[in-house]
């Protein structure tokens, strides 16, 4: 009896593996590797937001500290794999000071979230210019392959799908789960919701912070007004609901949905691009709020996907 | 196992709640505590279970103090509750609400064991189909058999039900009364029971405890207390909100 | 349901709103004190006369800051939900503001009304369209779409009146009180902040659909079964919000530059304040603005990145130490 999730996990890696292998192109590979690093984003997001009903607007800040954190000590001649774990864990301690809002309410999380992803560009932005330095910073080129960074990035997507995978075989999921339902209830069951909640947000921080040094690795510099950007926090958001929060396959579709879309977004719509994501998620949210996955499900007339792997 | 509570004082600003509240419990018991609405019997639940922090008094647990404990420490201590408000199930089937249980609570469970426990439980508590319907699907008493089987699956020293009857016709309270003594019975459980449907706790309670505006105006033998002229005065004597059932 | 208790829990009890029975009641807790006379009292070391000034601009731009705080109050307390594109909707007026006086020559201060009964009336289609239906939903959905509005705004201001800094310059005489030079447009946002804040607290407590709308953010299932229609009042209690929002928009076209992105900032500090004060409690809301005013005008004396990061910590202490904010809970 093979286990469906982890035969997909398998599946996918095998694809993707072999993909670069096809001949494929330099255009099509670039765009394989920024819907795998997408993918990355989308997933991490899930585990708080999706299962655990944190909802981040703020990932933004995550990704954007662990770039530029990333950029910095690969310039500083510190190996790039290092330099991207390194980039990721700064990132997750980023994330100290907003325990204590864990106390409270989600949306209070959700605003604080935002408001650490705005503070941040901010602070970047101003610390350059106090400093004097130019604020981007150049990665030396050729020092990665884009070969070796495919699969690079692929390794961290697929031991993203791993972790999901087995957070959903332990008690992680299901207590984020149960607090995302109700808080109260949870507690009253034995539920250490701080802990629970502390626990997807390291993991969301951490992981996302590392997507964002290999977003620096891909593209070659680390410019913080578009490390920074919003956006990145709008992205995850977006995927994860178009594909179907609290799901293990929603964000893979969304991702790839996404990947689509922004490609033609950004071709067809130049600067209105953030404005019509923003449309899009909003209309989206109002239309189909439990995403792809749960449409499908419906017309299977199978009950919404349950959480146990 | 051993309850006690020792001067409980909950105020909220300038209202008190629970005033100068003293009882203990024994094990294997079923304890009603009554009252009218306002009279702080819900904040008393909050208070035992770790939600509210009292201004005064003590909660001994075990010969532990738990005053002022986490309420997720309490649980695991064996304290469950329900709540009285109707709180949302996670989404799933409702063998996997009871299972939650299995898998928190006293003792931690493993995957694999809290489905097995929480099966048992459903089996106990006659689930029958409700096993695997979804829980947004849920009638009022089937949510209700959902929130108090999976506070069972927890492994409780006590269980403290919070008006737990309130929305059943009478037939199912009837089924709830057998249901709750048998989980005394078959899990040794101790249990309180707030309640205002009268004949629940008549049948029920072997020990009844009345409130009134926060304070323990009586407390003895279910037909002693219906008896107690306080009691009927500070349900019916000042046209306050009658006694149901 | 009881009014949002910023604790996660709202326990069963119902005893989250109450309050003595007295209309207002308001107890300045001894650690909120404590927290701003230490801020305070890092600034002894300098020049007092210095520091009275910028107390008082602190005091001044307070009472604008609790404005912009009073709306979000009153949506958070009916509708449940932090409303993220408040700060949107206030740059939103002052552009319209802003637009009025280019165009036309005509000042803020005339124009205001009439910006007032605009944002009253965009509010309108927004929660009929957007916010009705994402309430129907989740709490969740309404935060995104909240959010999702923000960012429409932000980009659709951007797109038609690009990101250059905008400000109305009005020419107003630097007024001297008691030795101190406050540029008269602080005075002025402060009085015309102030009462419209005082206005919004009359309606609420004195108007039918004041007590309504208090009546429907202490307990909308209760409020329903007396007779409530909590939709027109929702709807209501958006737009009185959204207006406020234009008023505060219109005072900050000739109070401080402006961009399309500002809004952002107005919305956490209003947050902060709206936590400060106590969900639900106007009163509270314009004095933590006050407060807010005063530690931020303070610590900007340290440095110009200093008064958010001051706000900021503030806003993380009274948190750890008080989260249901300084003071009570507002009941009619």
């Amino acid at each position: 009896m093979i286990d469906r999730t982890a035969l997909l996990v398998l599946v996918f890696a095998f694809v993707f593996a072999v993909f670069p292998l096809l001949n494929v192109g330099d255009y099509l590979l670039r765009a394989v590797t920024l819907f795998l690093l997408y993918l990355i984003l989308a997933q991490s997001w899930n585990i708080l937001g999706g299962y655990g009903g944190q909802i981040s607007l703020g990932n933004s800040s995550f990704f954007g500290i662990g770039g530029y954190a990333a950029g910095l000590l690969i310039v500083s001649r510190l190996s790039i794999a290092v330099s991207i774990l390194l980039g990721g864990l700064i990132a997750a301690a980023l994330t100290f000071f907003m325990i204590p809002a864990f106390r409270l309410r989600a949306s209070y999380f959700a605003i604080m979230t935002l408001f650490l992803g705005a503070a941040m560009q901010a602070l970047v932005t101003q610390l350059a210019v106090t400093t004097d330095t130019p604020a981007t910073i150049y990665l030396p080129l050729g020092l990665i392959s884009i070969n070796t960074l495919y699969y690079g990035i692929l390794t961290v997507t697929t031991l993203t799908l791993a972790l999901v995978m087995i957070l959903q075989r332990s008690k992680i999921i299901h207590a984020l789960c149960a607090i995302k339902a109700d808080e109260d209830s949870a507690e009253s069951l034995g539920i250490n919701a701080v802990l629970y909640k502390t626990i997807g947000l390291f993991l969301m921080s951490f992981i996302t912070g590392i997507a964002g040094g290999l977003y620096v690795a891909f593209i070659g510099f680390a410019d913080p007004s578009d490390m920074f950007a919003i956006e990145w926090g709008v992205y995850p958001l977006f995927m994860t609901i178009v594909g179907g929060t609290a799901t293990y396959v929603g964000p893979i579709i969304g991702a790839a949905i996404f990947a689509i879309a922004l490609q033609w977004l950004v071709t067809f719509m130049g600067t209105f691009s953030l404005l019509s994501l923003a449309v899009l998620l909003v209309i989206i949210v109002l239309s189909m709020p439990n995403g792809i996955i749960n449409i499908v499900a419906k017309f299977k007339g199978a009950t919404d996907q349950d959480t146990s792997g | 196992m051993s309850l006690v509570c020792e001067n409980i004082t909950k105020r909220f600003g300038g209202l008190t709640a629970v005033s100068h509240f003293e009882s203990s419990f024994e094990a294997g018991a079923i304890t009603g505590i009554i009252g009218p609405n306002g009279s702080g019997k819900s904040v008393l639940i909050n208070v035992i279970s770790g939600y509210y922090k009292p201004e005064e008094g003590k909660v001994v647990f075990d010969q532990k103090d738990i005053t002022g404990s986490n309420s997720h420490t309490v649980a695991r201590l064996g304290i469950a509750r329900t709540f009285q408000h109707m709180r949302p199930l996670m989404k799933g089937t409702a063998i996997q609400n009871v299972a939650l249980g299995a898998l928190f609570g006293r003792e931690s469970g493993t995957m694999k064991t809290a489905m097995s426990e929480a099966y048992q439980i459903c089996k106990e508590m006659e689930f029958g189909d409700l096993l695997s319907k979804s829980s947004d699907n849920l009638t009022t008493y089937e949510r209700k058999k959902v929130e108090i089987a999976r506070a069972v699956a927890t492994k409780p020293k006590i269980l403290m039900l919070d008006e737990v009857m309130a929305g059943l016709n009478p037939a199912e309270v009837e089924y709830f009364v057998k249901m709750i003594k048998s989980i005394r019975d078959n899990r040794k459980a101790t249990i309180i029971i707030v309640e205002h449907i009268l004949s629940a706790v008549m049948s029920l309670c072997e020990r009844v405890i009345v409130l009134s505006n926060g304070r323990k105006i009586a407390e003895g033998l279910p037909r002693e207390i219906v008896r107690d002229v306080g009691v009927i005065e500070v349900y019916l004597g000042r046209g306050l909100a009658s006694a149901k059932g | 349901m009881p009014l949002p208790s910023p604790y996660i829990r709202v326990p069963d009890g119902c005893y989250d709103g109450f309050t003595d029975g007295q209309t207002l009641n308001m107890e300045v807790r001894v650690d909120s004190l404590v927290s701003t006379a230490i801020i305070l009292s890092l600034s002894i070391s300098l020049d007092p006369s210095t520091l009275i000034q910028v107390i008082l601009q602190g005091i001044l731009i307070g009472g604008f800051y609790g404005l912009i705080a009073i709306g979000m109050n009153v949506i958070f307390g009916v509708m449940n939900i932090i409303n993220i594109s408040q700060g949107d909707f206030v740059v939103l007026g002052a552009f319209v503001s802003f637009w009025f006086y280019s165009i036309f020559g005509l000042s803020p201060l005339l124009t205001l009304p009439l910006i007032a009964i605009l944002l009253f009336a965009i509010s309108i289609p927004v929660y009929r369209v957007l916010m009705k239906g994402a309430m129907k939903i989740s709490i969740d959905t309404a935060l995104i779409v909240a959010f999702g509005i923000s960012l429409i705004l932000q980009n659709l201001m951007t797109e038609f009146w690009s990101g250059d800094t905008r400000l109305v310059t009005l020419q107003f005489p630097n007024i001297t009180v008691g030795g101190f030079t406050i540029p008269a447009r602080f005075l002025i946002v402060f009085v015309l902040s102030i009462i419209s804040s005082l206005s919004l607290y009359a309606v609420l407590k004195k108007t039918f659909i004041g007590k309504a709308i208090i009546a429907v953010s202490l307990d909308s299932r209760a409020a329903a079964l007396v007779g409530a229609d909590t939709e027109r009042i929702q709807q209501f209690s958006f737009g009185i919000s959204i207006l406020m929002a234009g008023v505060a928009g219109a005072l900050l076209s000739f109070l401080y530059p402006f961009v399309p992105t500002s809004g952002g900032a107005y919305t956490f500090i209003a947050f902060v304040i709206v936590i400060l004060g106590g969900v639900g409690n106007p009163i509270g809301s314009m004095v933590g603005g006050l407060i807010l005013g005063v530690v931020g005008s303070v610590s900007s004396l340290f440095g110009p990145g200093w008064s958010t990061f001051a706000s900021f910590m503030l806003f993380v202490i009274v948190l750890l130490l008080k989260p249901e904010g300084l003071f009570r809970r507002f009941g009619a």
